[in-house]
């Protein structure tokens, strides 16, 4: 049934693909349906730009989107221009030759994006891009700046200040954080804002170059201490899910959260009276490197068989300019992954700020093409670590053993 | 041995009275019959005794020892249901050892009652069998051997013989007064048909509205019926009764003229209900004889007797039976005569039988 | 001319016959052949490879991490079904006992039994994480409530209690089922055999036991059959309640979240493997068909006419 709805799609648009060319008109596919609007006015700004190309802004719910483009693609049809997936999920696409490959010769931006965000649209075998990256995405904390100003906190410099801060919004009967680790992806996250300044950037080169392993002393603590500040998370919150620990940070009720840069704009819209601020987790000692985790969400991409290649090629352009940066971030609220954009959004500021001290968000970077996957694993031994099911030294063993079964360098 | 007392015992559902105070004395090895017609409660008054429903108020003693509270399985009773509720799953042995497993009795205790009972029963070839590939007779020995070999002290049977053909009632009939008599227990027996009473009871309970309405032995019921109830309840066809007015020693029939009898009840009442049975009653072309007028509606006639229906002046319908083979054509006046001695009489206001 | 009236007669049973017939092979039929095809079939995301033999039933039974997955998922299943044959199906029997024997509150109990069932999984799952709110869910409340807070637990949290939890949930959800189905049966069983039991013996074990449990057996097949189709095919409620990782740490995890997971990726952890997925869902079924056919052939042998 499911499919037969899929092959009508493919099928009435395999129509709209090959309608005649007097004008050529480009099919531009999303999973971001709440930013239609926002969309159809960059569309205008670039149709103004370049007449005699339209664009046609179809969106299809997040997740299904994987499986309807992959079925449209594979039946030889899919649109002319479309939201990639970041990493082991680009892969997926990239692999089968459905992608145009980018480069500075068709896409000359390209070449000033950092290196970050270009390797989250890159095959890791064959280097070949095949996205410009829209926007980036940051693991920190975020905190309710009226309840940090009432009792009178300020952001935290080292892991004792953290735990101070902790206990004295504990002693004034408001949780000190509001996070909940049910939802198995929420313990990654945990991972990626909490743990990053612990385990530092050496450790992070040391994985990247093979010489160390989850089991690296420097991990382990990492995850020590993550275990020791879930002692401020709310009675239970190994039960509490992703939904409900969101409640609690924006009614008030805690006043710290651990999560990604994309909670805040969740909070201001389910609490529009909402002071936030963030800060990246501080280290044992004030001068330690504080670390925020960061990953790319996705990207532009062609199809490698469209007939408007020209067309499409003159959109994704337009699409790594720093004209669509600047308005990407200014309407979208998002931290837009073309360099040199600016950002209203003070808070947005801040987070950019933040980038710049940042390592990759790990598993998903790095550890997504391969069964088990690194999240996975992750997910599940945190779950384990947080009910005392498995000791730290346990998971980073667990972790580097799970990861064995398809990553060389852990293999022995 | 059985002794059984209920005093004052009353049954509501909810609000609804169906019982309203019965004392029965009954003794020892008595065949005991409740009749009535269906709703007069008699097969509630069974269940009472059984102690599946409780008694509102009141006390049955068996034994003299108080049953009220006690659980059924413990009352030393066994019943045979009116669809002899045998356990579909169990085959005919299984069905009858059953209870007496649960009673704890050894093995071989139980093989021997089970071995007795089949033979009394005529069960031996269907031990194996299960209760569907029964007929319905068949299945009513397997109902009342299950309840003999617990060998109970009083054995209760709801309507036994009302889901059997016409052609077996008789014969099983015989069988369970029979069956009585070996067994030298208690019974109580629920019908509804007057039939069954008559000829199985050593006494009878005739109820109505949830009374008794006599207590007595067959031929007690028969020749001295307590009121008019059990008066027409007991004798087939029924005993007319006649709404008779009295003057001296004649009884007047409205539009259909008096007669005068002998012996009658020494009481102060004009209006007296005369009840008298179809043998009692003579029957007279001569239309210038003492007696009550009316026409022939038709004659039945069976061999050794033919029965006359006669429609009286004041419209009861009168049945009378003769030893002759008279034929009288329908609308044919007759005079209707009352053999003297054979009368019954009842207060009209009471309808309660009055003392000749 | 004569041969018209059976030609008419053949036209019509054809156009009755073949548009349902047609409709089953489009919908059930040519579904489950082509997952069993698929299963053969390497995948790269929904763009069918090269065939690949048993190579993915092979693998999701024997490599790992696949086959420690299968079979954390296998024997969770196995303790749904059992799990729920007590809570489910027993408890149905019993609810249904006091039913039908007309205990006092019998008439609010009966709705009190049914009414959940008509509620939606989705509105179930979501009602009873509200009940096991770790801080406001009237589970832990009542506990701390009534002195007993240090049983207060994070329900859905813990690897001990969060299948439970969710067994639990599906009981109370649809024990209104067998319930109905025992009752029916119960029903069906005359009065005055419960009366000759009664003049036998005053023990409800042997009551329930002896007399009653066999007779319905029969409407237990029906029970059976479903509970056991329901617990491998189990999904909703582990889904909305748990997610579809089976959180935590794959405590809830079940052969249905494992292949949609396995087949449909998952957006927070793992990449889609359709020849996997229909490899698990070629399995599942077949395990199914085969036992719930056992289930019922051997069960039917029992049933007792009345």
């Amino acid at each position: 049934m499911k499919k037969l709805i899929l092959s009508g799609i493919v099928a009435l648009s395999a129509l709209g693909v090959s309608m005649p060319a007097w004008a050529q008109e480009l099919s531009f596919w999303s999973w971001r349906q709440e930013d239609k609007a926002q969309y159809e006015k960059f569309i205008k700004a670039f149709e103004e730009k370049n007449p005699g190309v339209t664009v046609k802004f179809e969106t299809f719910e997040a997740t299904n989107y994987n499986t309807i483009l992959s079925t449209a693609l594979a039946g030889g049809s899919g649109p002319d221009v479309l939201f990639a997936r970041a990493y082991g999920g680009l892969e997926n696409v990239a692999n089968a030759g459905y992608l145009l490959p980018l480069d500075k010769s068709n896409v000359p931006a390209l070449e000033n994006f950092a290196p970050a965000a270009i390797a989250a649209e890159t095959m890791r075998s064959t280097k070949v891009t095949y996205a410009v990256p829209f926007a980036s995405q940051t693991m920190l904390v975020i905190y309710n700046k009226d309840i940090f100003d009432a009792n009178g906190l300020k952001e935290p410099e080292t892991w004792d200040e953290l735990v101070q801060a902790s206990e004295k919004l504990k002693g004034a009967g408001i949780m000190p954080f509001g996070n909940g680790t049910a939802t198995a992806w929420q313990n990654e996250v945990m991972v990626g804002g909490i743990a990053s300044t612990l385990m530092g950037r050496g450790f992070y080169d040391d994985l990247m170059a093979g010489k160390a392993d989850f089991t690296d002393k420097r991990y382990v603590e990492a995850l020590t201490k993550l275990k020791e500040i879930t002692k401020y998370f709310p009675d239970g919150f190994i039960g509490l899910d992703y939904a409900s620990s969101q409640q609690l940070f924006a009614s008030g009720m805690a006043g710290m959260f651990v999560g990604g840069s994309y909670e805040l704009a969740n909070f201001k819209k389910q609490n529009p009276d909402i002071k936030m601020g963030i800060f990246a987790m501080p280290g044992m000692k004030a001068d330690d490197e504080k670390l925020v985790a960061q990953y790319f969400d996705g990207g532009y991409a062609v199809n490698a068989k469209t007939p408007h290649k020209e067309a499409a090629l003159k959109f994704v352009n337009f699409l790594a300019s720093q004209e669509f940066g600047q308005m990407f971030a200014d309407e979208l609220n998002n931290i837009s992954a073309v360099p040199g954009v600016s950002f209203k959004d003070p808070l947005l500021a801040e987070v950019a700020e933040l980038n710049k001290n940042s390592i990759p968000y790990i598993m998903l970077v790095h550890f997504r093409f391969g069964e088990p996957s690194g999240s996975v694993l992750l997910q599940g031994e945190i779950q384990k670590l947080l009910s005392e099911k498995a000791t730290p030294e346990e998971v980073g063993k667990n972790l580097t053993t799970g990861l064995a079964a398809w990553y060389e360098p852990f293999k022995k | 041995m059985a002794q059984l007392t209920l005093s004052g015992i009353k049954k509501g559902f909810g609000p609804v009275e169906v019982l309203h105070g019965i004392d029965l004395e009954i003794k020892d090895k008595e065949f005991i019959v409740f009749v009535g017609p269906s709703g007069c409660g008699k097969s509630t008054l069974l269940r009472l005794i059984a102690g599946l429903d409780t008694i509102s108020a009141g006390e049955f003693r068996m034994n003299g020892r108080r049953m009220n509270e006690i659980a059924p399985s413990r009352r030393g009773i066994a019943m045979v249901f009116q669809s002899y509720a045998l356990y579909p799953h169990m085959d005919v042995y299984e069905n009858m050892a059953f209870g007496v497993r649960l009673m704890g009795l050894d093995k071989a205790e139980i093989e021997r009652r089970i071995a007795d009972a089949a033979q009394m029963l005529r069960l031996g070839e269907l031990l194996k069998r299960k209760p569907r590939e029964l007929s319905g007779g068949q299945r009513q020995r397997v109902a009342i051997g299950r309840a003999l070999v617990r060998k109970p002290q009083l054995l209760l049977l709801d309507e036994p013989l009302s889901n059997l053909d016409a052609a077996l009632r008789s014969d099983v009939r015989l069988e369970i007064a029979k069956l009585h008599r070996d067994i030298q227990g208690t019974t109580i027996y629920v019908t509804h048909d007057q039939v069954e009473a008559m000829t199985l009871a050593d006494r009878i309970v005739v109820m109505n509205n949830g009374r008794v309405e006599q207590f007595g032995s067959p031929r007690e019921l028969y020749e001295r019926p307590a009121n008019t109830f059990v008066a027409a309840f007991i004798g087939s066809p029924r005993m007319a009764l006649l709404d008779v007015e009295r003057q001296g020693n004649r009884l007047g029939l409205p539009g259909s003229g008096s007669l005068s009898l002998t012996r009658l009840p020494q009481i102060d009442e004009r209006e007296l209900v005369l009840g008298v049975r179809p043998d009692s009653l003579t029957i007279t072309t001569d239309l210038a004889a003492e007696g009550f007028k009316g026409s022939v509606i038709y004659t039945e006639y069976l061999g050794d007797n033919t029965f006359i229906y006669v429609r009286l002046g004041n419209g009861t319908l009168v049945s009378i039976r003769t030893a002759d083979a008279v034929e009288l054509a329908p609308d044919t006046p007759v005079v209707v005569q009352v053999l003297p001695d054979a009368a019954h009489y009842f207060s009209r206001s009471t309808r309660e039988r009055l003392a000749a | 001319m004569h041969g018209s009236p059976l030609l008419a007669r053949r036209l019509w049973i054809t156009a009755l016959i073949v548009p349902p017939l047609a409709f089953v092979a489009l919908f059930v039929v040519y579904p489950i052949i082509s997952a069993f095809a698929y299963a053969f079939f390497q995948w790269h995301g929904l763009a069918r490879g090269e065939f690949v033999g048993f190579a993915n039933f092979y693998k999701v039974l024997f490599t790992q991490p696949y086959a420690d997955w299968t079979v954390n998922a296998f024997l969770n299943n196995v303790l749904v079904f059992f799990a729920l044959m007590v809570l489910q199906n027993g408890v149905g029997f019993l609810l249904a006992y006091f039913l039908w024997r007309e205990l006092p509150g019998a008439a609010f109990h009966r709705v009190a039994v049914f009414l959940p069932v008509v509620l939606s999984t989705i509105i179930v799952g979501f009602l009873w994480k509200l009940f096991l709110h770790p801080l406001f869910g009237v589970v832990n409340i009542s506990l701390r409530g009534t002195g007993l807070g240090s049983l207060a637990q994070p329900w859905l949290g813990q690897e001990g209690t969060a299948l439970w939890a969710l067994i639990i949930a599906n009981a109370w959800h649809m024990v209104g089922f067998p319930t109905l189905v025992f009752l029916a049966g119960m029903q069906r069983i005359p009065g005055e055999i419960l009366d000759a039991v009664r003049m036998e013996t005053e023990s409800e074990w042997v009551k329930i036991s002896k007399i009653v449990w066999p007779l319905v057996a029969p409407s237990a097949t029906i029970v059976f059959t479903l509970l056991f189709v329901g617990s491998f095919n189990w999904f909703e409620l582990p889904y909305i309640m748990a997610g579809v990782d089976g959180s935590p740490h794959k405590a809830t995890d079940v052969l249905g979240l494992y292949f949609y997971r396995t087949a449909f990726g998952d957006q927070s952890g793992s990449g889609q493997d359709f020849g996997a997925g229909s490899a698990l869902a070629v399995l599942i079924f077949m395990f199914i068909a085969v036992v719930a056919g056992f289930i019922t052939f051997r069960l039917r042998a029992r049933e007792i006419q009345i």
